[in-house]
């Protein structure tokens, strides 16, 4: 990953979660010998590009291009007189191809290739009017490159293993090729996941820990190929490899958009000293986000070469001087201003044939021609740019006898553009930012939107003064339609001269697209010329101070960031809105040793501009006459000052009497601060509470300074709905608040910023169930929260009619079908119109059937009804001759020898059991073949009862949306009043009843606590905080002992602590009363109620021993808080008060509250 | 300030090696006759850097440290320190038993010793009344 992505939203949720901690491990590309030989000076070539060779040991064929050769009079290769590169693969078993060279090698010098490509220059020259470059290589048209690598690879074996995906991606660079094959060479390793040598992009596994150079190879439809190599650093799973720099002090980096990277560290060990100058250095930083290592970026940070060291120290009396040195590296852009670009005149042609013409020469195929022409560059550094069409041509073009980065970059400045370079060794050609036009502006990726939750602090470099300038647009290329490039040129706007104020600069040589109208690219011109304008004034340039996680972001100009500073975080009242866009200028991060983080010590950016209203004055073609420039008046630098608004007067004053600057006119008094008609009061130190009662939540930022705080109302409920609850959000600005209607309409509301004038608030886009949700728990990961409730809903029963039987005219019949039918509960059901039998001229034996039922749980059935005609013969009725019978489960209810009516008979039912089965006989006994008989109507009487337990639900997105109703394993008869807390790893919720405690991971992972002590049942306040990495620790109030005292669940066992302890046996806990610090999970409060005296008690070591403070409470005090940063100040809901102890409970102050009845109340 | 000495602090060469920890002030450096004076740690502890966001999140950056505060260090054993632990440079991977604030418990961590510098500490070795820290980072319980 080259270049930063858009971080998701869980990246950042990971970086923001509040712990951060880093590895960090230099990797030094380790002195890999693949050859060596002396030089053979008897048969020494007549040229300086080759060098012949005897007493060679190792394999010629090892001997890549690109491969770093020294030659020196002795074989330490770190006093070589020659370092340079191996030229192409055609070494023979006699003669290597170095680079050119003026060094003096001599016979019997040793020769010691290095596996290890570094970038290096290629020169060129002229050989009978041929230019040609690298020595012999005569022109060629331009080879295709492999990007879309990054210049260094790292990872630790897994298992034994390390597997790498290479996404190699191929620019054919010659005008009209394509891309024709691939081949790679995997250095060792083994080509897995079912890819193969020929593919672009290789999965590559190796089983041994070593630094590898794989190479891959492209060749494009015209035969031209290239190739592109990277070491691969595969450690050991301990990192315990001699390559691995551990413990290096004061590693910086420094990354700027143009200039790429700088890395230095300080390393005390003689270690250093066996490595050469220009070693190649990658740092490898592996992030900790919160615990757990997310792959949020790839960890190299750094890659390029040693280019200095130096010495800080040397002392020490009595072993001589020691190691203490400081080393610097250079990223790729340095490295790239020390080679040297000649001087070269480039020549458009439709069939190039000599060195300097290019096929639509366009300003990208210029780049890759002076890059790959002259240096090795395009080999180790993947390189790409924004425009690869034929949009942006060249008109005859040269380049200047400076560094290979400054011709590069004077070629950008054509399309106002710059080199980014990423971390991991991406070179990105890319305009400007600031002077794309929307639509491309727009497209760009938005990496991250700063918000406070990632800054520390923040400053913001701007002049207001505004600049007024002259910025000029000389000479637009474009083709005409014989193809032939001409020049025009626009000089726009002139607002003031440009020699009075001293400030704007011409751009200069810019392309315009060879493709657009005569009229577009006038338009370019004008947008351009006023987008250079705004650039040119003064813009914000922000310096965060952020959070150590973000320490992977690269600088860069084609990528935006987002601030969100709100008026209330600084005392100049900048507001920064998602409108705003920021570009990444530069950015230093040092390595703390002490702590193992990044921290980003300066992170500037700067804001995006866009000008308009900019006008072209000519736009001509060379030769014509300019128009006279209109020279406009010079604008003072700095204007008089505005008279001052009378909101900064003290009272009474207006600006009428503000006296002038210098004046004597008497002393100036400064009234107090007016105390009303502010909009907004604010406190430092922030004691901030949120208080509620049935229909409002209010804020006050002023419980601790005075007696009278300002509440301000934040929230207002609409009826019927009521306020239940209302949390902070702790790792934000903002709130929650959870309303309900009790008739199971609930609503969870959530601002953004509880602490605007006028909260904004949002409510959840979940249909939440038919539950009045009373409660809502934050949790220690952001967005993260649980809203509980009691699920009183009656659920809908089920009749499931099996179906009947009976021994005559009713066995079978189609009359009677297994049903299932679901009724409104409670209520009757009636079987009449599923159920209807009629069974004319019944056998001999008479007459039975059944229907038997099931009852699911919650319900019961009150009683059966069945109501049934029988007649002994189509004659009428005769008195006392036989019997019918009706029973229930074996049981007869009722018979009679003589029916002239309907025979009704009744009987309750109560079903215990879920699932209960019964069955409904109707039995008739008459004489065969004088009888008949119908059953009117089976009828089930059914009441229903609620299902009376504890839920709760789970939103992990800041309660937009839930996730499905839990608790229905939870199986409490009698729930009362439940306590709610949530675990330390966010996972677990706790529900404490009357008679247990739950803890809910799923609802497939029910935990039940029990008691330790006779009682067996747990009271309904309880507290929950996590024991490092076991499970949480649980407190609960207790049954037992005629009150409630306290017990402490640990692992899922419960045991009695203090206050049953025999001192402070029969303790009351208040109800809702515990709470705990933060801050120390060691202190914990609670109410008591002491003999007659209900009192605030606290505890300092998880429960072992209590203190009683002196502050009596009304019986129904409720709702601890205490504020997180000091577990001393206590706030508490008492009857018509707030009371506040700042001492822990010595003294104590009554504070008035903003409604007749407070419900519960939140301390930040 | 009262200082707490204890002789219960142990260091051992590399990671992972709580089988070699040896207490400090048994080790006699070369070249001297007498051995460590026990190191002072526990109020050296440090869980990470804490750090306030704009929005009063708290956030716990990085991993523990902690230092060995020898009232008094040698030449010698400074050598010793540096040869032993750190192959002879500045900087080396060594596992301790320390105490942290909860001072009643030691426990076994792998840690990286900063030697600090010669230029810094020549001055006060050997010499009573400057006391020479030498911080252990990136702690890691084992």
């Amino acid at each position: 990953m080259p270049f930063p992505s858009p971080l998701s939203g869980g990246q950042v949720t990971s970086i923001r979660a509040g712990y951060f901690s880093a590895t960090s491990y230099i990797l030094i590309n380790p002195v890999n010998v693949v050859f060596t030989a002396l030089v053979n000076q008897s048969v020494f070539s007549s040229t300086f590009a080759t060098v012949t060779y005897d007493n060679s040991v190792g394999n010629i064929a090892d001997v890549f291009d690109g491969f770093t050769v020294y030659i020196g009079s002795t074989s330490d290769i770190r006093n070589a007189e020659f370092v340079g590169r191996i030229r192409g693969n055609n070494s023979t078993g006699t003669v290597l191809n170095i680079n050119e060279t003026s060094s003096n090698i001599q016979e019997n010098y040793y020769i010691t290739v290095v596996k290890d490509v570094a970038g290096r220059e290629k020169l060129g020259r002229y050989i009978e009017r041929t230019q040609t470059v690298d020595w012999d290589i005569t022109f060629r048209q331009l080879l295709p490159l492999v990007t879309g690598l990054q210049s260094a690879y790292a990872k630790k074996l897994s298992s034994g293993l390390a597997t790498f995906t290479f996404p190699a991606v191929g620019l054919a660079t010659t005008s009209g090729a394509a891309i024709a094959s691939w081949s790679w060479d995997a250095d060792g390793g083994s080509f897995v996941n079912g890819t193969v040598s020929t593919d672009a992009q290789p999965d590559i596994q190796y089983n041994t820990a070593g630094v590898y150079w794989p190479r891959v190879t492209v060749t494009d439809d015209g035969g031209r190929s290239n190739w592109f190599t990277m070491p691969v650093f595969v450690m050991s799973s301990d990192a315990s490899d001699a390559w691995i720099v551990k413990g290096a002090n004061a590693l910086n980096i420094t990354s700027s958009v143009g200039v790429g990277d700088e890395f230095t560290f300080d390393y005390f060990s003689s270690e250093m000293a066996t490595y050469p100058s220009r070693s190649l250095i990658t740092l490898w930083s592996e992030p900790n986000y919160n615990g757990a290592k997310t792959p949020i970026i790839d960890n190299i940070c750094f890659v390029g070469r040693l280019s200095k060291e130096t010495p800080k120290s040397s002392v020490n009396d009595t072993s001589g001087p020691l190691p203490d040195t400081s080393f610097t590296c250079e990223g790729f852009l340095a490295q790239l201003n020390r080679i040297r670009s000649p001087k070269l005149a480039l020549s458009r042609s439709a069939t190039p044939t000599d060195f300097g013409f290019i096929k639509t020469m366009t300003q990208w195929r210029i780049i890759v021609f002076v890059l790959s022409e002259f240096s090795t560059f395009t080999n180790i550094c993947s390189l790409r740019f924004d425009d690869e069409t034929d949009n942006y041509q060249n008109a005859e073009d040269s380049t200047e006898d400076t560094s290979l980065l400054s011709a590069i970059n004077t070629l950008l400045s054509a399309r106002i553009s710059s080199l980014n370079i990423s971390r991991q060794g991406e070179i990105y050609a890319a305009q400007n930012a600031v002077f794309m036009e929307d639509g491309d502006r727009n497209a760009l990726d938005v990496i991250h939107t700063f918000t406070t939750s990632d800054m520390f602090s923040f400053s913001i470099d701007i002049d207001k003064v505004p600049t007024v300038g002259q910025i000029m647009l000389f000479g637009g290329g474009y083709t005409t339609y014989n193809n032939e490039l001409r020049i025009i040129r626009a000089e726009a706007p002139a607002i003031a001269s440009l020699e009075a104020q001293g400030i704007g600069s011409p751009i200069t040589d810019i392309l315009l697209p060879t493709d657009a109208s005569f009229t577009a690219q006038s338009d370019e011109a004008e947008r351009l010329v006023a987008n250079a304008l705004a650039d040119a004034n003064p813009k914000d340039t922000p310096t965060l101070s952020i959070l150590d996680g973000y320490y992977f972001l690269s600088p860069t100009n084609f990528q935006w960031y987002k601030i969100i500073i709100a008026t209330t975080d600084n005392n100049r009242n900048i507001v920064y809105t998602s409108a705003d866009r920021f570009t990444l200028n530069s950015i230093t991060i040092s390595f703390d040793n002490d702590n193992g983080t990044w921290d980003i010590s300066s992170f500037v950016l700067s804001k995006e501009t866009r000008g308009s209203g900019a006008k072209t004055i000519s736009q001509l073609e060379p030769g014509a006459i300019e128009p006279a420039m209109p020279i406009l008046p010079t604008i003072p630098a700095y204007p008089g000052f505005p008279p001052l608004p009378d909101i900064f007067l003290p009272t009474g004053w207006t600006s009428a009497n503000v006296p002038a600057i210098g004046s004597t006119d008497g002393a100036i008094v400064i009234s107090p601060i007016p105390t009303t008609g502010l909009l907004e009061t604010r406190t430092a130190q922030g004691n901030v509470v949120m208080c509620w009662d049935n229909e409002q939540v209010y804020l006050t930022q002023q419980l601790v300074e005075t007696d009278v705080p300002p509440y301000n109302i934040v929230f207002t409920a609409e009826s019927p709905m009521e306020v239940k609850d209302a949390k902070f959000d702790p790792f934000t600005r903002g709130a929650y608040v959870l309303v309900n209607d009790g008739a199971g309409n609930s609503e969870l509301w959530r601002t953004a910023d509880v602490f605007s004038s006028v909260p904004e608030w949002e409510i959840n886009t979940t249909t939440l169930d038919d539950i009045d949700y009373t409660t809502i728990r934050t949790t220690s990961t952001p967005d993260r929260i649980y809203i509980f409730g009691i699920d009183d809903r009656t659920p809908d029963a089920v009749v499931t009619l099996l179906g009947g039987s009976g021994n005559k005219g009713l066995s079978g019949s189609s009359l009677i079908s297994p049903h299932t039918g679901s009724v409104n509960q409670p209520g009757l059901y009636d079987a009449l119109n599923d159920h209807y039998y009629q069974a004319a001229y019944l056998g001999g034996q008479g007459v039975s059937c059944n229907v038997q039922y099931t009852i699911p749980a919650g319900a019961i059935l009150d009683n059966i009804y069945v109501r049934y005609q029988a007649q002994r013969s189509s004659t009428g009725f005769t008195t006392g001759e036989k019997t019918y019978e009706v029973s229930v489960n074996g049981v007869s209810y009722g018979n009679g020898t003589y029916i002239t009516s309907n025979l009704v008979q009744t009987r309750t039912i109560n079903v215990a059991t879920p699932g209960l089965t019964g069955t409904v006989l109707f039995h008739n006994s008459m004489e065969r073949s004088l009888s008949w008989c119908t059953i009117t109507n089976i009828t089930m009487n059914f009441t229903v009862t609620p299902i009376n337990r504890p839920s709760l639900r789970l939103s992990t997105d800041g309660g937009d949306n839930f996730g499905s109703l839990k608790g229905a394993a939870i199986d409490v008869t009698s729930p009362g009043e439940p306590g709610y807390a949530t675990g330390a790893d966010d996972d677990y919720a706790y529900l404490g009843t009357d008679d247990i405690i739950t803890d809910i991971l799923d609802d497939t992972t029910v935990t039940t606590k029990t008691d330790s002590d006779s009682t067996g049942t747990f009271a309904k306040a309880i507290w929950a905080y996590g024991k490092n990495t076991e499970r949480d620790i649980i407190f609960a109030t207790d049954a037992a002992f005629g009150g409630q005292t306290m017990a402490i669940i640990e692992d899922d066992v419960a045991s009695d602590i203090t206050p049953n302890d025999g001192t402070y046996d029969g303790y009351i806990v208040g109800r809702n009363a515990l709470c705990m610090s933060r801050v120390s999970d060691r202190h914990m409060w609670g109410i008591f109620t002491f003999d007659t005296d209900t009192n605030l008690a606290y505890t300092n070591n998880s429960g072992d021993t209590w203190t009683k403070s002196a502050i009596v409470l009304s019986s129904d005090a409720t709702y601890i808080r205490v504020k997180s940063t000091n577990t001393r100040q206590v706030y508490l809901n008492d009857t018509g008060v707030i009371k506040y102890s700042p001492d822990g409970g010595v003294t104590v102050r009554n504070k008035s509250i903003p409604s007749a009845t407070i419900l519960g109340l939140e301390v930040r | 300030m009262t200082y707490i000495f204890d002789p219960e602090l142990k260091i051992a060469a590399g990671f992972n090696n709580a089988d070699e920890l040896v207490s400090v002030n048994s080790i006699i450096a070369p070249g001297d006759t007498r051995p460590f004076v026990a190191p002072m740690a526990w109020y050296n502890f440090s869980p990470g850097t804490f750090k306030i966001c704009l929005d009063q999140t708290r956030y716990i950056s990085g991993k523990p440290n902690t230092a060995f505060e020898f009232t008094f260090l040698t030449k010698n054993q400074w050598l010793y320190l540096s040869d032993t632990y750190c192959g002879s440079g500045y900087t080396g991977e060594i596992t301790i038993r320390t105490k942290t604030r909860d001072y009643s418990a030691p426990a076994n961590y792998n840690a990286i010793m900063y030697l600090p510098s010669p230029a810094e500490t020549l001055p006060k070795l050997g010499r009573i009344g400057t006391p020479v820290k030498v911080p252990f980072v990136s702690l890691g319980a084992i």
